[in-house]
């Protein structure tokens, strides 16, 4: 296993409000890590700027060893919290698209898991439901070969249905070599699916442990341990 | 990367583009056809109220469809830029294999390949309705033609670089002049609305400057008309200039796009602020 991403005391600010307060983590390959944490936490925050969608204010966040930048946007596949895809375009033509800039963007994968959803190609995103269109989003960020997916909240706001079937279509799509950080605070939804769990609160890493280690140590499922921490 | 990025932009803002100009044409040929239906009637008779009005209507539109075409497109291509860079879509584009100079530049050069469609769209939209209603016969053209191309013999390749480079850098510059304005101010968590219209007023502001500075040189130091052009008559050209001024001016202007260019760039570079 080889390091994917690693954060040295990395801050992030927003004006006075400080969201990451110089953390420190590491994540290896091959792993599936559930970021953790209430509202506010920082979860988007860490996401973003692994993205580098948001610039730190001070340290460093490296992916594959590198800064953030074009080079590690080919290797990474991310999706966001919002739906980023133009609402102008067709399903076709959202594939088209991945498939013209991602050179790791599997067609067939994405054509396959559109048939399996009966969703029409031909549709515009304008005029489906939030819920197809996330499920689009999740579709064609999963059809990607990446080294590393970058999931924020992949499952908010849907219902448990369309939630069991996007955890399905994660667990289905990413290659074992890869890494899959998925942020959430549902999270017995996503436990049996998680290597590994980051506690995140008011922007600090509170716990970075192994799934099996917390049950195994501590006698505790991770949602049971989320609770105590988490207590208000 | 450049090209694919090119072609997306181009299908983006052509969904809107084209069906503007397709619609402009369209009205310049009707339009064309109304007028040369009145002019085709005997000398007494008057057009009826309906004929009169339907036709007047068409004119109208036609009007419309001209100014249509050159504001819609500058408005469909800044909020383009808005939405796709800086809006919800940013989340998409921003993580492309793409750097931010590539992003930047797909989105200049198409916008100004768009101006130049535009603007050669509206040239031959005039000349349709010129030529189907008979304001302008054929041969009456041809003589234009001819008069152009006298008037236009004796330049030089010298002339014609001035006059593209001073046409793509005034193209260029309102369309960096917005694109700044629209990244700066959303480095601001509130009143990004109230800071865009401000930085225009600034931006504007800053151009008189420079503009007022110019008229200054002209007046005082070289004591010359300014710019590029050619007076002449229908028996060729008596002066065809580029002055000396015109290249400080053209050096102004670049000087000035290629500093918008590099701040929006450092914006999205450093300030990208997707929030």
């Amino acid at each position: 296993m080889s390091t994917i991403l690693e954060c040295k005391a990395l801050t992030k600010r927003y004006g006075a409000k400080e969201a990451l307060g110089g953390i420190d983590l590491t994540l290896e390959t091959g792993r599936i890590v559930g970021l953790l944490g209430p509202n506010g936490s920082g979860k988007t925050t860490l996401i973003k700027l692994a993205c580098g969608l948001l610039t730190p204010t001070a340290g460093e966040i490296r992916i594959m060893g590198e800064k953030p930048s074009k080079t590690t946007n080919a290797a990474v596949s991310y999706l966001p919290e919002r739906i980023a895809l133009p609402l102008w375009m067709t399903a076709a033509q959202a594939m088209d698209f991945y498939g013209d800039f991602f050179a790791d963007f599997r067609r067939d994968a994405a054509e396959d898991m559109l048939g399996k959803l009966n969703m029409e190609r031909t549709q515009t995103i304008r005029t489906m439901s939030k819920g197809t269109r996330e499920k689009l989003q999740l579709i064609l960020t999963m059809s990607r070969a990446a080294e590393l997916y970058l999931l924020d909240e992949p499952i908010g706001g849907v219902d448990p249905a369309t939630r069991d079937y996007i955890l399905k279509t994660i667990l289905t799509n990413y290659s074992e070599n890869s890494t899959v950080l998925i942020s959430t605070h549902l999270i017995a939804d996503v436990e049996q699916a998680l290597d590994e769990v980051v506690f995140l609160r008011e922007g600090a890493v509170m716990l970075h442990e192994s799934v099996d280690a917390i049950r195994e140590e501590k006698g505790k499922s991770v949602d049971e341990l989320f609770r105590e921490v988490f207590a208000c | 990367m450049l090209g694919k990025l090119m072609k997306h932009e181009f299908r983006a803002t052509g969904r809107i583009a084209l069906p503007l100009c397709g619609i402009m044409m369209a009205l310049s040929i009707v339009a064309g056809m109304v007028i040369r239906f009145w002019e085709g009637l005997d000398g007494g008779r008057r057009v009826s109220g309906w004929q009169g009005m339907t036709g007047s209507i068409i004119i109208i539109l036609y009007g419309m469809s001209i100014f249509a075409v050159a504001i819609g497109i500058f408005v469909v291509l800044m909020q383009h830029f808005k939405r796709n860079l800086l809006g919800d879509e940013g989340y998409l584009m921003r993580m492309l294999p793409a750097s931010v100079h590539e992003l930047l530049l797909s989105k200049l050069f198409v916008a100004l390949l768009w101006y130049l469609a535009a603007g050669v769209l509206i040239a031959l939209s005039v000349l349709f309705v010129a030529l189907l209603s008979g304001m302008v016969a054929t041969d009456e053209l041809a003589k234009l033609w001819d008069m152009v191309r006298r008037a236009l013999s004796g330049t030089d390749a010298g002339f014609w670089i001035a006059w593209c480079l001073g046409s793509i850098g005034g193209t260029a510059l309102c369309t960096l002049l917005f694109y700044a304005d629209f990244a700066l101010s959303q480095t601001f968590r509130k009143h990004k609305v109230l800071y865009n219209i401000a930085g225009v007023v600034i931006f504007i502001v800053l151009l008189r400057l420079l503009f007022a500075f110019n008229g200054f040189l002209d007046l005082r130091v070289f004591g010359t008309p300014h710019g590029v052009g050619i007076i002449g008559s229908a028996d060729g050209p008596t002066e065809i200039f580029v002055t000396r001024d015109y290249f400080v001016e053209l050096l102004e202007l670049y000087a000035f796009n290629i500093g918008l260019y590099f701040l929006t760039w450092a914006v999205l570079k450093f300030r990208p602020n997707l929030e």
